[in-house]
């Protein structure tokens, strides 16, 4: 067995995970305060326009910041421990990390100054300061770096190994780099040809058409850019986590070319109720969205039935007496429970979500907002706070303080997001519209619905502390007392892969597949606004505007 | 967009609705009423009340720093009141 330490990459993945999760903290604190803005609780700072400010630097920090420094991290360390030697293209990284600060220090700054209350989704024809604009394509485009250096890391790997199999943690971070680039796509072109050359004053009319089209292709697929950390750890961290086996390591590589391939052309799920967009197609992704569902239900049996393979290996008998067996002090093997039943819960609300006709008595309710804090900030986030626990030691030489400390940080984030979306889940069925700084509690259409949200708040509040305790495990882990750790390790299947066919080890006939999916699927959607003439005039958002003031 | 309109009930509506600035969203909860409202396109929405009353209108897409004060309502009165209504006074929303 080859030593694996984190090799070069160690400062690398430190760095960009410390400003993932220096993001995180502050971030979440916003959600915590923009809860309670919107509730019939008294809040600090009660000021409408800063809600909406809020709402974006929340949305901005959360989506692109966190997500991507997290993904870029975490892949760096995999990179060095699974292929076993060190990161090549060390100082391309480290230009991709400052890039990718700048972006965000600057969108960070110009949201922060009230220039860029436009959300992250960014809602042309709103139009905030060219400089948000141009701080987001820094991050999005520095971001391209790491995965140039993904794919190229695997691929001089795979010149000097002929024949052998990629290692499955390498074959999924780099299904995760290729998927983003692909995601990313949509809000590059976006960014470069509807929103900036508009805030520059090159153009004078916006098509909010195909602002919003372009960006679809971005939205859906960026959410399984940030589920895929989430899902290489489920794979291959949490069954050596809890002293067992991988299930099937072909499970785990057709899970990540499904998810690469099913994630990108169905995107048009976040606009049915859209009037840019025709039914047909609407339909097509909506067909397509479904098969998103099937890597899913197989990670979930291949999961389960690792962690059974670790419960029986460890003496556990009978149908279910392998979960008792389970080593259950161990953060990972605590939090991909967590994480699963937060994954359920939220994917049978996508379910709905992505039924063409289902989605209209949902569309823009808090229910929406439910599913997706379940999913990313409930089951994938519940996985970040594991693998920086996992990886934590590794990396600073010292061991987590502590593991007691840590489960504690689980089960609080675990309660807190349940008592957050669970209501929000029920106010969203009674209409109650998301992204809203304040209601008339008075009114005799909303006053049901405050018990709710004020229950909600509370659940904030709970995450709030969670997020706290998160960064003072890290702090503590990382300034304690010296000690040697154990290398990281990632799991062994079942029957290990000796040799697999070519398409199973590596990406170049997904991408074509991927390609001709695309074509299909978006080439008359975003075709059509090349004749249509749909064009409008743009806004810019400032706090005097009065656009959609009403009635 | 008026600010509040009267239809019959049990009767097909449709609504024809477009934005003259940002986009809005069109949510009549308890219906299946739920569209965006996006300037350049017509959004077209078919429905019947079942019910007569009155049917709060929140916007619920962002449109800026006053989204939460746009609301408006659609008042569903039984058949035979429809034909006999005068014409309804109707209100721009404030744009700009």
């Amino acid at each position: 067995m080859k030593e694996r330490a984190v090799q070069n990459s160690s400062r690398l993945a430190l760095y960009h995970l410390w400003i993932a999760f220096g993001v995180f903290l502050p971030a979440v604190a916003l959600g915590a305060w923009q809860m309670l803005m919107r509730s019939p609780l008294p809040a600090p700072l009660d000021d409408t326009n800063a809600y909406y400010t809020s709402v974006t630097l929340h949305g901005t920090a959360m989506a692109y910041a966190v997500t991507t420094f997290f993904a870029m991290g975490f892949g760096y360390a995999v990179t060095a421990t699974s292929l076993g030697r060190p990161v090549r293209g060390i100082i391309a990284a480290w230009i991709g990390f400052v890039i990718c600060l700048i972006g965000t220090v600057m969108a960070v700054v110009i949201v922060l100054i009230g220039r860029a209350t436009v959300l992250y989704t960014f809602y042309p024809p709103l139009l905030a300061s060219p400089w948000y604009y141009f701080g987001a394509l820094l991050l999005i485009g520095g971001s391209m770096i790491w995965v140039v250096l993904m794919i190229y890391n695997m691929l001089i790997w795979k010149r000097d190994n002929p024949g052998q199999p990629v290692p499955l943690a390498m074959f999924a971070i780099t299904a995760t780099a290729i998927l983003w680039a692909w995601a990313a796509s949509g809000v590059i072109i976006e960014l470069l040809f509807v929103l900036i050359p508009q805030a520059l004053g090159i153009t004078t009319r916006i098509d909010v058409g195909l602002g919003r089209t372009l960006f679809t292709v971005t939205l859906h697929a960026i959410v399984y850019f940030w589920l895929m950390p989430a899902y290489i750890a489920y794979y291959t961290l949490a069954p050596e986590a809890a002293g067992g086996r991988l299930y099937s390591d072909t499970a785990g590589r057709l899970t990540f070319i499904m998810l690469l391939v099913f994630s990108v052309p169905v995107g048009l799920h976040h606009v049915f109720q859209d009037p840019d967009i025709g039914a047909g197609f609407k339909f097509l992704q909506s067909f397509l969205t479904f098969f998103v569902a099937l890597p899913t239900l197989l990670t979930v049996f291949s999961i389960c039935a690792s962690l059974e393979i670790a419960g029986r290996a460890r003496g556990g008998r009978g149908l279910l007496g392998w979960l008792w067996a389970l080593p259950w002090q161990e953060p990972m093997v605590l939090a991909v429970a967590l994480s699963l039943v937060m994954l359920g819960l939220g994917g049978f609300g996508g379910f709905i979500n992505m039924s063409y006709a289902m989605n209209q008595m949902v569309h823009n309710t808090t229910w929406v907002t439910a599913h997706f804090h379940l999913i990313w900030g409930g089951a994938v986030v519940t996985m970040y706070f594991a693998i920086a626990y996992e990886i934590w030691p590794r990396i600073t030489g010292r061991p987590l303080r502590s593991k007691e400390l840590a489960r504690w940080q689980l089960w609080l984030w675990f309660a807190g997001m349940l008592i957050v979306t669970i209501p929000w889940h029920i106010t969203g069925l009674m209409g109650m519209p998301r992204r809203v700084a304040a209601f008339d509690y008075g009114d005799p259409f909303v006053a049901p619905m405050g018990p709710l949200v004020i229950i909600s708040a509370i659940g904030g509040l709970i995450l709030l502390v969670s997020a706290i305790l998160l960064i003072a495990i890290l702090v503590r882990s990382h300034f304690g007392e010296g000690q040697l750790q154990a290398p990281l390790r990632y799991a062994i299947a079942v029957n290990p892969p000796k040799a697999i066919p070519a398409s199973l080890n590596g990406f170049a006939l997904w991408n074509a597949i991927l390609l001709v999916l695309m074509v299909f699927a978006y080439g008359y959607p975003i075709g059509q606004f090349l004749f249509l003439k749909s064009s409008v005039p743009a806004y810019e958002v400032t706090h005097t505007a009065t656009s959609g003031a009403g009635p | 967009m008026p600010q509040c309109v009267q239809v019959p009930v049990d009767t097909p509506v449709k609504f024809r609705i477009t934005s003259t600035d940002v986009i809005h969203g069109f949510l009549l909860p308890a219906t299946n009423v739920n569209t965006m409202v996006v300037p350049g396109f017509v959004a077209e929405v078919r429905t019947a009340f079942s019910r007569p009353g009155i049917y709060e209108m929140p916007c619920n897409e962002f449109c800026g720093y006053g989204h939460h004060g746009m609301l408006a309502r659609v008042k569903v009165v039984p058949k035979e009141q429809f034909p006999s209504l005068s014409p309804v006074e109707r209100t721009s929303c404030a744009k700009q």
